[in-house]
């Protein structure tokens, strides 16, 4: 089932007389994690920003649960199902401790008191933050920081929650923990994610993928598909992981490896 | 030129309450002309380790010699500016310290600063950026006009333009995509193979560092807890993890296949294509049991 429906989506900057997006029609499907992956420049971040009403597409409409986001009535609504967390984590806190910024957007959302404590509480254990609540966000290792974000999000008990980059600017040990929180978010509290990405081996972890190229969506595969799509990715010029390399590499001279063949197709 | 550490200690705030042990009785030696990777995670004392050779920070104890120079707690100046002018440094997000009105003052900034001749190096300048990566043309622009990896490579190219014998990298390819990563890697590779400057390279990617280095310091709280050629790092894939670190992917998909196999691989700098050439002679052979 879609909960977000894309329909003939187009986007233009203004001083630009080129469109970033080019007719998009795409559904993401509820629970489901979604990566969105391309170059530099091939619209997947301006993509992000329609997720939750950021900006507005120029052509075409973006509905989140049924609800259009140029519809201003629902903008609140879908702000607050649909949490975004971005690359830099230096510039997603406004409180000096981690607890009163997880309270902050609670707060403008009109939670209670009570019902805040609470949360706070729940989510911090989520994401395993618990021990560094009194803490100052700029204190925070990269991934602790993003986590940190990824909490005061939660805290509002959104549907979708949508990750532009997130773990560009992470060192690997953070990268592993934001990965490793998304794929919880969407196992166990069946979140839909939605991650923006240049990084292959991170895409591959997620169901699907739209391969992003000039504006449009090239490619729209299940995760489950990637062996069949390995030649495409390496004809695009992606920078393949070593073991689908080697597994490309193996299949050419029609040959057997069993411990890679695991490792790429599954048990 | 040779940088060599013996038996450095570095203090922060000494006297103070915030007092910390930044560096740890420190021994480690940079042959002329080699590339050497610094790898640790983040506050493990990786930076601190390199400031001392560009004499941003002076040992509390111990010595760093630096060709001929010796920069110890109590050493001049003098000394400190003498070697200054050996060393090159490219730091973290190397961007942000562009200022200059046009990309070609920019690059002659460094120069001037170390009383070089910068008539000489103007000549010079469309070289360089072609090393970069960059065109001519971009020489008379605002560096401010230019895309992100454009302003990585000016910046780059700011620090090449002095020649340096001692090239240190912080971190360059930060915040890169994969493609840019790459590039810029070749690019310091080029470099290298030219002029054959001693290139220190801080990481935290174990791909990066397997790709360049020839010998590796693994840093953790402050001390130099392992060291050797790529090979003998990687067959400590424990205590790597310890360290939040881990062996590049291709390491541990050649050594995976390895164990399940028995087959041994002469080295894990294979192409994907030699490594699967390597397996079909080995079971052709009937080293591999048919599987």
């Amino acid at each position: 089932m879609a909960i977000i429906e894309l329909r003939e989506l187009e986007y233009q900057y203004e001083e630009s007389d080129e469109k970033v997006l080019k007719g998009l029609t795409k559904d993401v499907h509820r629970g489901e994690w979604l990566s969105i992956i391309g170059a530099n420049g091939s619209g997947k971040s301006t993509l992000s920003r329609l997720f939750n009403g950021l900006s507005q597409p120029t052509e075409g409409s973006v509905h989140v649960l049924g609800k259009n986001t140029a519809d201003d009535k629902a903008l609140q609504m879908i702000r607050q199902e649909v949490g975004m967390v971005f690359q830099n984590p230096e510039h997603q806190f406004v409180a000096p401790t981690v607890r009163d910024d997880i309270a902050f957007g609670m707060e403008n959302a009109g939670v209670p008191r009570e019902v805040m404590l609470e949360r706070i509480k729940e989510v911090s254990q989520w994401v395993n933050i618990e021990h560094i609540l009194h803490m100052e966000p700029h204190r925070l290792s990269g991934g602790q920081k993003q986590r940190a974000a990824i909490a005061g999000i939660l805290a509002l008990r959104p549907q979708v929650m949508v990750f532009d980059e997130s773990t560009s600017m992470l060192d690997p040990n953070g990268r592993k923990e934001i990965l490793e929180t998304m794929s919880r978010l969407c196992r166990e509290s069946g979140i839909t994610i939605i991650s923006i990405t240049h990084y292959l081996e991170e895409a591959f972890k997620s169901d699907r993928i739209w391969f992003m190229k000039a504006g449009r969506i090239e490619k729209d595969i299940t995760t489950k598909n990637i062996p069949d799509q390995l030649e495409w990715m390496e004809a695009e010029g992606m920078p393949l992981p070593y073991k689908y390399q080697l597994y490309q590499e193996v299949k050419k001279r029609r040959i057997d490896m069993r411990t890679l063949r695991t490792m790429v197709e599954g048990e | 030129m040779d940088v060599n550490f013996q038996e450095v200690s570095h203090v922060y705030m000494q006297k103070t309450p915030f007092e910390t042990l930044a560096l740890k009785n420190v021994n480690a030696y940079f042959r002329a002309s080699s590339v050497t990777a610094v790898i640790g995670r983040t506050g493990s004392g990786k930076s601190t380790l390199v400031q001392h050779i560009n004499g941003l920070l002076k040992p509390s104890a111990g010595v760093v010699s630096v060709g001929e120079h010796h920069l110890e707690a109590k050493t001049k100046r003098k000394t400190v500016k003498a070697v200054r002018s050996h060393v090159g440094m490219v730091f973290q997000y190397p961007e942000h310290q562009l200022f200059e009105e046009t990309v070609e003052k920019d690059l002659l900034f460094g120069p001037k600063n170390k009383g070089m001749d910068v008539a000489e190096i103007q000549k010079k300048l469309p070289e360089l950026l072609q090393q970069v990566g960059l065109s001519e043309s971009l020489l008379k622009r605002s560096p401010f006009e230019l895309s992100g990896g454009q302003m990585r490579r000016v910046a780059i190219a700011g620090v090449l333009a002095t020649n340096p014998d001692i090239l240190i990298l912080d971190e360059p390819t930060a915040g890169l995509d994969p493609q840019g990563q790459k590039e810029i890697l070749k690019l310091f590779m080029n470099w290298q193979r030219t002029y054959q400057p001693t290139t220190i390279m801080i990481t935290h990617q174990m791909e990066e560092a397997a790709a360049f280095a020839e010998y590796m310091y693994v840093m953790e709280d402050a001390e130099i807890k392992m060291q050797g050629e790529p090979e003998t790092i990687y067959a400590q894939r424990k205590k790597l993890q310890e360290m939040d670190l881990d062996i590049p992917e291709q390491v541990q998909v050649l050594q995976q296949i390895e164990q399940d196999s028995g087959i041994r691989f002469p080295h894990y700098q294979l192409s994907p294509a030699e490594a699967a050439d390597y397996w079909r002679r080995a079971v052709q052979n009937g080293g591999v049991p048919r599987v």
